[in-house]
């Protein structure tokens, strides 16, 4: 038997192996096996913003039930209701898989953790200490100081 | 606002910047506004576009090296319209040691890129060096996609799985947007039969992850890069740039899905 026969050798099971990590990597950007939960999580999180969007007061009441109930601060006010760029194509219906990866990247897009990271660094540096200095002085460790530093941004700008 | 897409394979000759500098121009022949990124210490990509690399005041290395000085600083025009490039420069080849001890020393090239450079272009494109350091894990924190340039043979493979590795890696820990938009087999003989027989398994096991197009091999790539042009302006007829063009057509309806 000529050696030939078997021209691309043991190159089948790497290509094998490298196919498997290649479709979990899609898989893993679109987990097909969790249709069902990631659906529904999806519904939720499509209504959560649309009822956010659309009832500024219940976005109000939530913001207020996470600051104990403290006086009413018009930090968030004058926010623009978040309203997410994303829209549902014809062609989406029929990839679901498509259209829940492209949604999941517009709401990694709108604040991910990098720009988080990077915004609070901008802040940091461009904010004088004397604001700081403030905080320290009249702010307690705990929420409150989460509360003056909203004011001293909203000053700020 | 632009797509970024680094052009990486630690294995050296397969086609990164042949790629590179192809897929620019094909895309900017397309109507798309194109920035290539010239990450390789080697400096082929410049060279080719008639850039001098050693007669430059700033360069790409002190742009990563100084968050003051900004990357629209140092963009050369070409000859071609839509088409524009970073160069490379000469003190990259000192980057691992330089960069490594940096807080942050693998987001430095995603920092740099501003919004509104994104604005500027179409599609930034890095040809990455041939090693899976520093500069190669910058070109990947700063990218949305990878394409990955391997010739249908088992020292590609090993290449691959190594990769993958590093990719794996960099999405979870830097880029979680990072996609891989496909493996482009390169320097296709269809005269060898290990490499149909190859492509013939890769295209089944690397299924969608793979591009349909496929880059045969053609002796005028490489008379184009000897005369510092791409394929298109060196002989728009050859083989070469019909592939390239069928390429960028495969990356723009790509994009243009997953917007």
């Amino acid at each position: 038997m000529s050696k030939k026969k078997n021209r691309t050798g043991n190159s089948g099971d790497l290509i094998k192996n490298i196919g498997e990590r290649l479709s979990g990597e899609k898989e893993n950007n679109s987990p097909r096996d969790n249709k069902n939960t990631v659906e529904d999580e999806e519904k939720d999180k499509s209504n959560d913003i649309e009822k956010e969007s659309s009832d500024p007061d219940n976005r109000e009441d939530k913001f207020k039930s996470k600051e104990n109930n403290t006086p009413q601060d018009k930090w968030n006010d004058k926010q623009e209701p978040y309203r997410s760029s994303f829209i549902i194509k014809p062609d989406m219906e029929d990839n679901f898989d498509n259209c829940k990866k492209i949604f999941r990247k517009q709401l990694r897009m709108n604040l991910s953790k990098q720009n988080a990271i990077e915004l609070g660094w901008l802040l940091l540096k461009n904010l004088d200490d004397k604001y700081f200095e403030e905080v320290k002085a009249t702010s307690s460790p705990d929420d409150d100081l989460i509360k003056e530093l909203k004011k001293v941004i909203n000053e700020y700008f | 606002m632009s797509t970024t897409v680094s052009i990486v394979n630690q294995k050296g000759g397969v086609g990164k910047t042949t790629s590179t500098h192809n897929l620019g121009y094909a895309l900017s022949e397309k109507g798309k506004k194109v920035l290539l990124i010239d990450l390789d210490p080697q400096m082929n990509l410049s060279t080719t576009m008639g850039i001098d690399c050693y007669a430059q005041t700033n360069t790409i290395f002190d742009v990563l090296k100084d968050k003051g000085l900004p990357l629209g600083s140092i963009i050369k025009e070409t000859s071609h319209k839509n088409l524009d490039i970073i160069p490379a420069a000469f003190e990259l080849t000192g980057a691992e040691l330089e960069f490594a001890r940096k807080i942050n020393s693998a987001s430095l090239l995603s920092r740099s890129i501003s919004n509104s450079l994104k604005d500027d272009y179409d599609f930034i494109l890095i040809d990455c060096p041939p090693s899976l350091g520093i500069l190669t894990i910058n070109a990947l924190s700063a990218s949305d996609y990878v394409i990955i340039p391997m010739q249908p043979e088992v020292y590609g493979l090993y290449g691959i799985e190594m990769l993958l590795s590093t990719y794996e890696e960099v999405q979870e820990e830097i880029n979680g947007n990072l996609e891989i938009m496909g493996v482009l087999i390169t320097m296709h003989d269809a005269r060898l039969s290990l490499h149909k027989e190859m492509t013939e398994k890769i295209n089944e096991y690397f299924k969608k992850k793979v591009f349909k197009t496929i880059i045969k091999t053609n002796t005028t790539l490489k008379e184009a890069q000897s005369n510092n042009q791409t394929v298109f302006e060196y002989d728009g007829r050859a083989r070469g740039a019909k592939n390239y063009m069928s390429l960028a057509e495969e990356v723009i309806k790509y994009v243009e899905k997953e917007e």
